[in-house]
C-alpha cells in the first residue's frame, strides 16, 4: 500500500503552504481587528482610529505589511535570546546541551558539530552550497546543570558565541532553558557565506528550533506532516 | 486510497490520494473500519476556520485496525482494533501529564500559527486546519496516527463499530461538558443544541446525577431524540418567545444550575440580535455568532457554571461579561481531553449504561461523503449523525 512521494518536494510544498498560512491567519485577524477599529472610528468620529482600522483592513485584504518589510533588513550582527520550558529535570536537559554534537538535531542553521575533545569542537553551518562556513569553538564556561558558554576561536570566518542557562522550575520536574546566541561578521565585513547564515538565524527560527528541542526531549521526536497524503489541488 | 478532501467552502470531494506512511518512530497506520462527520467538520465545511488548504483530508472520528507500527510504539500490535482520540497528544509533556491532552505542547508542528492567533498553541488535531497541525484526517481508508503508544485504545470484538465509534469524540465531548458542570444532587442542567454533542451532554449529565436536563433546539427531530432519554425535557425555542424566561419559569425562577453551550460558533439566531450577528459576521466584524452562548450566560443562575463544548474560533461581539461577572459564573471550555475519558467511557459502554449508536440517523459509503456533508449541514432528511463506511 505504500507508494512514497519525494520528500524534498513535499517539504518544499509544506514550506510554501506555511507561508501562505501565515498570511491567511494574519489576514483573518487583521480584517477582524481592523473592522472593529473602523467601527469605533465611525462611532467616535475619530480619525486616528479610522486610519488605523483602514490600514489593518488593507493589510488583511492585500496581505502586505509595511512594518514587516522594514524589519527584514538586517545588519552584520545577529543576537538572539529565547527561552523555553522543558518538562524534564535540569540535569537531563543540561546533559543534552553539554554534548554539543546534539545541537544540529534541533538547530536548523547547523549542519554538524564535531567534538575534538571535552572543550573544543568543530562547527559547520547549514547553508546552500557552494557556500561553506565552518569554525572551531571552545567551551568557555561550564557550570554543571546550570549553564554552558562557548565561543568561536579567534580569527574564525564568523564570530560566534553562545550561552545556555538552566533553571529548575520550582515545584515541578521541569527546566527553564534560556539560550543566547550571537553571530557577527568579522570586522563587519559580510561575505556571501556569512550573509547566508545571518539570514537564516532569525528570531522566529530560533524559537522554532527550541520548540523542536523541547519536542525531542519530551516526546522523543519532532512532530511533522511532511510526506503525508493530500488531495490533488488544481489551482 | 480514497479520502474525503476539503476543497473550499461547501466543497468536499472524495479523491484518490497516496496511502499514508510512517513518518515518525511513534506512528502507526490504521485501516479505517468506520468514520463519521462531526459538527466541528461543518465549521470547516462552511469556511469558518482559517488555514484550511484545498486537498486537506478531513475527519477526526474514526476507528479501525492497526496495519503498521513504528519502532517506538509499545503496546500495539498489527491487527489490533482501536479507537483513536481526535486530539493528537504526546503523552509526556506537562499538559499530557495532567490529563489535559488537548493542550499537548508537542503535537502541533504549526504551533507558531496558533500562537499568532491564540497566544499559545493547543494540541494538533486530525483533519482540522493547518493552524491546528495540518494532519491528514480520518475520513479515509487509512490514517497515520502519531504517538500511537498513547492515543489508540484497544476495543473489544463483541461490540459493534457503531457502538464504539463515538468514543473518539462526541461521547467524551458531551461527557466532559457535563463533568465541567460539577453536578450536585438536585441540579438542573440546560443544554443548548441537540446535535450529537448536545445529545451526549444531556445523557452524560443524567449519568452524572443531574435531577433534570432541559435540552434546547429548534429542530423537531433533534428535540424528539433528546426527549427519548430518561430525565431529559425538550424545549423548542420556536415555541417560547424568550428562552431565558422559559428557563426561569421551568426552574421555579432560579435559573439552571449549569448551562452547556453545545452549539458553538454557527448558532442560528432570531429577531434583531440574530440579524445583527449575521450581518457582523458577513462583514467580518466578528468571526463567530455567539447567540447560544449569550443566552447560556444570561440564563445561568448566580454562582453557576457555563460549560462550552461548542467550538469558537475567533472574536465575538457583545460578550455579556457584566452578567458573567455579576453572577460570579464559572466558565469552562475547550477541546475535549479524549485520551482521559476513552477508557472509562468504554467501560460504561461495556457495562451497558449507554449505547452511543443511538445518535446515528444515516449510514453511507465513504464515496457519498459530499452528499453526506450537505445533508448533515442542511439538516435534510432528519439527519443528526452520519457514519461513513470506507
Ligand atoms: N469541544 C470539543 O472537543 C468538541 C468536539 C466535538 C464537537 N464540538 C462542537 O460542538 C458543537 C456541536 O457539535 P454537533 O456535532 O452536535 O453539531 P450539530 O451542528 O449537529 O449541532 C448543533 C445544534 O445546535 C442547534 N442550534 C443552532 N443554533 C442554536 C441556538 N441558537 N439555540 C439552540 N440550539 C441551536 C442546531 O439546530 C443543531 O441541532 C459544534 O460547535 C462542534 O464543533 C466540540
Ligand atoms: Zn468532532
Ligand atoms: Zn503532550
Amino acid at each position: 500500500m505504500h507508494q512514497s512521494r519525494s520528500e524534498t518536494v513535499s517539504a518544499q510544498a509544506e514550506a510554501d503552504a506555511t507561508f501562505a498560512n501565515l498570511s491567511a491567519v494574519e489576514r483573518w485577524l487583521s480584517l477582524a481587528a481592523g473592522a472593529a477599529l473602523l467601527g469605533v472610528a465611525i462611532r467616535r468620529r475619530s480619525i486616528p482610529f479610522f486610519l488605523g482600522g483602514g490600514a489593518l483592513v488593507l493589510r488583511g485584504a492585500s496581505g502586505f505589511c509595511p512594518v514587516c518589510h522594514v524589519l527584514r533588513i538586517r545588519g552584520a550582527t545577529v543576537e538572539i535570546e529565547k527561552t523555553i520550558s522543558v518538562f524534564r529535570p535540569p540535569h537531563e536537559v543540561y546533559a543534552i546541551w553539554r554534548n554539543l554534537e546534539n545541537l544540529p538535531r534541533f538547530m536548523s542553521h547547523l549542519e554538524s558539530v564535531t567534538a575534538a575533545d571535552d572543550k573544543r569542537s568543530h562547527w559547520v553551518a547549514r547553508i546552500p552550497t557552494p557556500a561553506r562556513l565552518e569554525w572551531d569553538a571552545v567551551i568557555t564556561e561550564d557550570r554543571e546543570n546550570e549553564s554552558l558558554s562557548w565561543q568561536s576561536a579567534p580569527g574564525s570566518d564568523i564570530e560566534h558565541a553562545g550561552s545556555v542557562y538552566f533553571r529548575a522550575v520550582p515545584g515541578r520536574s521541569a527546566t527553564e532553558v534560556r539560550v543566547a546566541l550571537s553571530y557577527k561578521a568579522p570586522a563587519g565585513i559580510v561575505g556571501a557565506a556569512v550573509a547566508k547564515l545571518l539570514s537564516t538565524v532569525t528570531d522566529h527560527q530560533i524559537k522554532e528550533d527550541l520548540r523542536c528541542f523541547k519536542a525531542i526531549v519530551e516526546a522523543g521526536e519532532r512532530p511533522t506532516t511532511a510526506g503525508q497524503p493530500a488531495g490533488v489541488t488544481i489551482h | 486510497m480514497r479520502a474525503v478532501c476539503w476543497n473550499g467552502k461547501r466543497d468536499v470531494r472524495v479523491e484518490s490520494v497516496d496511502d499514508p506512511r510512517l513518518l515518525n518512530p511513534r506512528d502507526a497506520i490504521i485501516e479505517t473500519e468506520l468514520t463519521a462527520i462531526c459538527g466541528s467538520d461543518l465549521h470547516l465545511y462552511n469556511g469558518n476556520i482559517p488555514t484550511m488548504q484545498a486537498g486537506d483530508i478531513l475527519g477526526h472520528e474514526f476507528i479501525g485496525r492497526v496495519v503498521e507500527v513504528g519502532p517506538e510504539v509499545d503496546g500495539l500490535a498489527l491487527g489490533d482494533r482501536v479507537a483513536v482520540p481526535f486530539p493528537i497528544a504526546c503523552g509526556r509533556c506537562f499538559y499530557c501529564g495532567r490529563g489535559a491532552y488537548s493542550f499537548c505542547d508537542n503535537s502541533n508542528p504549526n504551533a507558531w500559527m496558533a500562537e499568532k492567533v491564540y497566544g499559545y498553541s493547543p494540541a494538533g488535531l486530525f483533519g482540522y486546519s493547518h493552524m491546528l497541525g495540518g494532519y491528514a484526517g480520518g475520513q479515509a481508508e487509512y490514517v497515520r496516527v502519531p504517538y500511537a503508544d498513547v492515543g489508540p485504545v484497544k476495543l473489544p470484538p463483541e461490540l459493534s463499530a457503531e457502538q464504539l465509534l463515538f468514543l473518539t469524540d462526541v461521547f467524551p465531548t458531551g461527557f466532559q461538558a457535563a463533568e465541567n458542570c460539577r453536578i450536585q444532587p438536585g441540579d438542573v442542567i440546560a443544554v443548548w443544541g441537540c446535535g450529537p454533542v448536545g445529545q451526549f451532554a444531556a445523557r452524560s449529565a443524567i449519568l452524572l446525577g443531574a435531577e433534570r436536563v432541559i435540552a434546547i433546539d429548534a429542530v423537531p427531530e433533534r428535540l424528539a431524540m433528546a426527549s427519548l432519554q430518561a430525565g431529559v425535557e425538550a424545549l423548542n425555542e420556536n415555541d417560547v418567545g424568550d428562552v431565558t424566561e422559559a428557563l426561569r419559569d421551568l426552574t421555579g425562577g432560579r435559573g439552571p444550575d449549569a448551562c452547556i453551550d453545545a452549539v458553538g460558533m454557527e448558532a442560528h439566531g432570531h429577531g434583531l440580535e440574530g440579524l445583527l450577528d449575521t450581518a457582523k459576521y458577513k462583514l467580518m466584524l466578528q468571526n463567530d455568532r455567539p447567540i447560544a452562548l449569550r443566552q447560556a450566560i444570561n440564563a445561568c443562575r448566580k454562582g453557576g457554571t457555563v460549560s462550552i463544548p461548542g467550538v469558537y474560533g475567533g472574536l465575538i461581539d457583545k460578550f455579556p461579561i457584566g452578567a458573567a461577572f455579576g453572577k460570579g459564573l464559572t466558565l469552562k471550555m475547550g477541546q475535549t481531553h479524549v485520551q482521559k475519558y476513552l477508557r472509562p467511557l468504554l467501560e460504561r459502554v461495556e457495562r451497558g449504561e449507554i449505547d452511543p449508536s443511538f445518535v446515528i440517523t444515516h449510514r453511507l459509503p465513504l464515496d457519498d461523503a459530499p452528499r453526506a456533508y450537505a445533508m448533515f449541514n442542511d439538516k435534510e432528511d432528519g439527519c443528526i449523525k452520519v457514519v461513513l463506511k470506507p
